[in-house]
């Protein structure tokens, strides 16, 4: 087994009486393809949140190469190697595609004030260096032809790649995609699995998606972790999850074969 | 039906308040047309004509009945003031209007007997309703060429009295003809070499300037000499001694260059000096002559429809051959029309006069604070309401340290010390240089120290908490208990103007800063570099930083971003700016007084960002110029000031939300990450 990556242990967050995530471990190896999975309102989003700093958690340890971010504000997470796409598209309306990997590179570029009122030689190299690999970015998400379009006013498909791209200049170790494929057609969420493996494969990016595809999720993950009403209830390899009674009851409602009504979809 | 005529309704509404409120009645007396048309009258004219375009222009009908649809528009605006000057025949109307001083029948019948009065009135409105129907019903393009040149007049009729001294008639005429000549000139050899342009024009220019300094050296500037037309004496000529006959082939030569290079320029700067040109040629004719008569309306309106006819095109032109340009040959056009603005700033109080470049100055320091509530609010996203608060901090920074203050006298109130005490004990008077620095600074934790608590807050929230701040500045400042330090209502006078003593360097450098002139220069100055600092800033990491916060803050702090650190930077540097300009206008009044810093300076300047375009800072340049110079300009204008911020903040909302000059970041950044 290789390296732990992500170390969630026991993670606990209430909003005013309603338990979001309750006592939740998680783990994902570097290099791995993880996924969390469960039905809408099982709290996986709220995990993310919580990981990423957006959400303080109310007990628990978040160790990230053994490192607490318990604590720790968004902007620290991203420091520390963590990035994350959002469920639905949250693209910045002013801005065009390769203004929003230059954003995402924020926390690796180092101009301060000074040096851009004054434009000095540093400001200037560092701007045109974040400008190539901005580019280089987008030749790899296959944005090249969009570089200098709004973004907002790009196709669906090419938005959620924006959104990754973005996410992908700030050089995470660890990538959070929050439902990547809602809103796809097979042929794109095709192309975006592919795309996925890439990003471990050719950049050594570990990956955690939360994704309601269950034959992406099948095919693509090496781990999957199941939440319910904030539980963890199952973890294993697809394999696993698949035969796994909690889960099957989990997504429909009491086992058909027992009798009773269906629950949630 | 309705729906057609729901323009026009809404037109004859706003006619029949201008009238009730006695807007009209006071415009009564302002001539556009010295002895044909007053300034009432145009304004009817223009109703009823917008009135009929617009009810025509939603039906989209045949002409016939486009003129018959914008005559029932005229009928629709027309009709209920026939009615209101009948009614007032039966009841006195100022019972309850209390600003119509005249009864409404004296400014709407043309001077004469009730019954005539009112059918020429009546017949007008039909006539310019069935003129706007028939507009809207020819080409676009017509109906433009029309309206604009149209409200061209107008406006140059508006402002032909002040306008009077702005430029010498010979100045004008050698400028444009240098221009012109390098324009034209520049195409007898073809279009395709851009060097080859260049030197046509600067030889034609140059050609220009020969014989204006072979008229001016046999004497034709002397009083009642060839070249002494109009009024006013030659700027150019005067200031270049001895009529050399080389410095002015030089200067002219370089116009005649840059009339060449025009037809390969940006849009922009096309836009800008075709139609910059025509004004000028538009102002030498006028300054030929006093007054603006019927001739030079009829004048007006000619050169103005050529021109809206004609640029658009040239203006096409021009930006298709500037994009076929090299790198090089860009970047010399690009010199070359820095140094024209550069040079036709530094030389414009010459021109313009003590009046205007008073009005100029105060349009310099809204766009100072423009350029830095743009950066709070169009860069941050931060409303806020209470940025004159930074103004009067600049302003009282520089009264308490440049004046005998508590703060300069070592803690004495200075009206305890008799007069030879007062020098001997305020050993604390800083120079205006000094001092401003720490106007700057004192602005800037000012800007921070607000910052910190409302970092929190969200939209409304944070213009309410900003609105307050402002309040309590103002009032803390008028506070009778504070009156030693702030002076309460009296404020703080006799802050001196700047000098700058440069002896050391030469004994000649002595400059005081004393008239308005010299103030424009320090102003300009001061835009300058708070233009170089916002730019630069704006289209920097910290400045995306700052758009994606404004855009989406959760979103920008998960790629980053340090919220609490951007706001108070742009707070900070905000503040910092407002500071720049109060200090600047302290010296320029001779002092620092609470009620010049009230909640509608704030509005002013949001005003003027949200009407340039939040985030854009040639929007804040031309938002400043029409919110606060042009009603300089129209003083008659100036009472209404507010109403016609209203109407045109609303337009703006609804029709141009980005603003009349949007900013579009993402092509500059394009732009600048190319290079």
């Amino acid at each position: 087994m290789t390296q732990l990556l992500l170390d969630v242990q026991g993670l606990m967050k209430r909003f005013d009486g309603l338990t979001a995530l309750r006592w939740v471990d998680l783990q994902v190896h570097e290099h791995a393809i993880a996924s969390l999975i469960g039905p809408n309102g099982a709290g996986k989003t709220t995990f993310f949140n919580c990981v990423t700093g957006f959400h303080a958690s109310d007990d628990g340890e978040i160790l990230f190469r053994g490192e607490s971010l318990w604590g720790k504000t968004a902007d620290r997470v991203v420091l520390a190697g963590i990035a994350r796409t959002f469920q639905s598209t949250r693209l910045f309306g002013n801005m065009s595609v390769i203004e929003h990997v230059l954003v995402g590179m924020h926390s690796r570029l180092k101009t301060g004030v000074l040096d851009a009122i004054l434009r000095t030689p540093f400001a200037r190299r560092e701007e045109s260096e974040a400008a190539q690999r901005a580019r280089a970015l987008l030749e790899f998400v296959g944005l090249t032809a969009y570089e200098q379009q709004l973004a907002e006013r790009l196709p669906y498909g090419l938005m959620r790649r924006v959104e990754i791209a973005r996410a992908l200049a700030s050089e995470p170790s660890l990538l959070l995609l929050d439902e990547p494929t809602a809103g796809m057609n097979p042929q794109e969420t095709e192309d975006l699995m592919r795309f996925i493996r890439r990003l471990r494969d050719e950049r050594g990016i570990t990956i955690l998606l939360i994704e309601h595809d269950m034959r992406l999720v099948m095919t693509i993950s090496e781990y999957i972790t199941v939440l319910d009403y904030g539980k963890k209830i199952a973890e294993g390899t697809p394999a696993e999850i698949q035969r796994d009674s909690r889960v099957i009851e989990a997504y429909l409602g009491v086992m058909p074969d027992e009798g009773g009504e269906f629950g949630r979809p | 039906m309705i729906r057609a005529v729901r323009p026009a309704l809404y037109i004859s509404a706003a006619a029949l308040l201008l009238v009730l409120s006695g807007v009209l009645v006071s415009f009564q007396e302002r001539q556009v047309v010295a002895g044909a048309v007053s300034l009432n009258a145009a304004l009817i004219a223009g109703l009823v004509l917008a009135a009929g375009m617009l009810t025509a222009g939603r039906l989209r009908v045949r002409s016939g009945m486009a003129v018959l649809q914008g005559m029932i528009a005229g009928v629709i605006v027309g009709l209920p003031l026939v009615l209101l000057v009948l009614l007032e025949r039966l009841i006195d109307l100022r019972f309850v209007f209390a600003n119509l001083t005249q009864p409404v029948g004296a400014t709407l019948l043309f001077s004469l007997e009730l019954v005539p009065g009112l059918l020429v009135f009546f017949s007008s409105c039909l006539l310019v309703g069935a003129l706007g129907g028939f507009l809207s019903s020819v080409s676009r393009r017509t109906m433009r060429i029309t309206v604009f040149s149209l409200a061209a007049t107008v406006v140059v009729g508006l402002v032909a009295d002040q306008l009077d001294s702005v430029i010498a008639p010979v100045d004008g005429l050698f400028i444009g003809l240098a221009l012109v000549f390098g324009y034209v000139g520049s195409d007898i050899f073809g279009r395709d070499s851009f060097w080859m342009r260049l030197l046509l024009g600067l030889f034609n220019g140059a050609a220009i300037g020969f014989v204006a300094g072979l008229l001016a050296a046999s004497g034709g500037l002397v009083e009642g000499g060839g070249l002494r037309l109009g009024h006013v004496p030659p700027a150019i000529m005067i200031l270049v001694p001895g009529y050399s006959l080389i410095i002015l082939p030089l200067i002219f030569g370089i116009l005649g260059a840059l009339g060449a290079l025009m037809r390969t320029t940006p849009r922009m700067i096309s836009t800008f000096v075709h139609y910059g040109g025509v004004l000028v040629v538009i102002l030498t004719l006028l300054a030929l002559r006093r007054g603006f008569d019927t001739f030079d309306a009829v004048m007006v309106l000619a050169i103005s429809a050529w021109a809206f006819n004609t640029f658009p095109w040239r203006i096409e032109e021009s930006v298709r051959q500037f994009n076929g340009l090299t790198v090089v040959q860009r970047r010399v056009v690009r010199v070359a029309v820095y140094c024209a603005t550069l040079l036709i700033l530094v030389f414009a109080p010459a021109f313009l006069g003590q009046y205007m470049t008073n009005v100029l100055n105060l349009v310099g320091l809204y766009i100072i604070m423009g350029i830095g509530l743009n950066i709070v609010v169009g860069n941050a996203g931060l409303l806020d309401l209470g940025y004159v608060a930074f103004f009067a901090i600049g302003a009282y920074t520089i009264g308490l340290l440049t004046t005998p203050s508590i703060l300069t006298c070592g803690g004495v109130p200075p009206e305890a010390l008799s007069g030879e005490l007062v020098l001997t004990t305020c050993t604390g008077i800083m120079n205006f240089w000094q001092a401003w620095i720490v106007a700057i600074l004192a602005s800037g934790v000012g800007g921070l120290l607000l910052g910190t608590p409302v970092l929190r807050l969200r939209g409304d929230y944070l213009a309410i908490v900003t609105l307050g701040f402002g309040e309590i500045i103002r009032i803390m400042l008028r506070y009778d208990d504070f009156s030693p330090v702030f002076g309460a209502a009296q404020g703080i006078a006799n802050i001196p103007r700047p000098i700058l003593d440069l002896t050391t360097l030469n004994p000649a450098w002595y400059f005081v800063f004393d008239s308005e002139a010299s103030m424009y220069y320090l102003i300009l100055a001061s835009i300058l570099v708070a233009i170089f600092v916002a730019s630069h800033l704006g289209n920097s990491r910290i400045g995306r930083a700052w758009r994606a916060m404004r855009a989406d803050e959760d979103v920008a702090q998960a790629m980053g971003i340090r919220l609490a650190r951007a706001k108070l930077l742009a707070f900070t540097i905000g503040a910092a700016f407002a500071g720049l300009g109060g200090a600047l206008s302290a010296t320029r009044l001779f002092g620092a007084y609470p009620d010049s810093f009230s909640l509608l300076v704030s509005i002013n300047v949001l005003s003027l960002v949200i009407i340039g375009g939040m985030g854009s800072i040639p929007g804040v340049v031309l938002g400043a110029f029409i919110l606060i110079g042009l009603p300089e300009v129209l003083r008659e204008l100036s009472d209404y000031r507010l109403l016609a911020f209203g109407v045109l903040l609303v337009y703006t909302m609804l029709v141009r939300p980005q603003g009349l000059y949007p900013v579009r970041y993402w092509q500059a950044s394009a732009q600048a990450l190319s290079r």
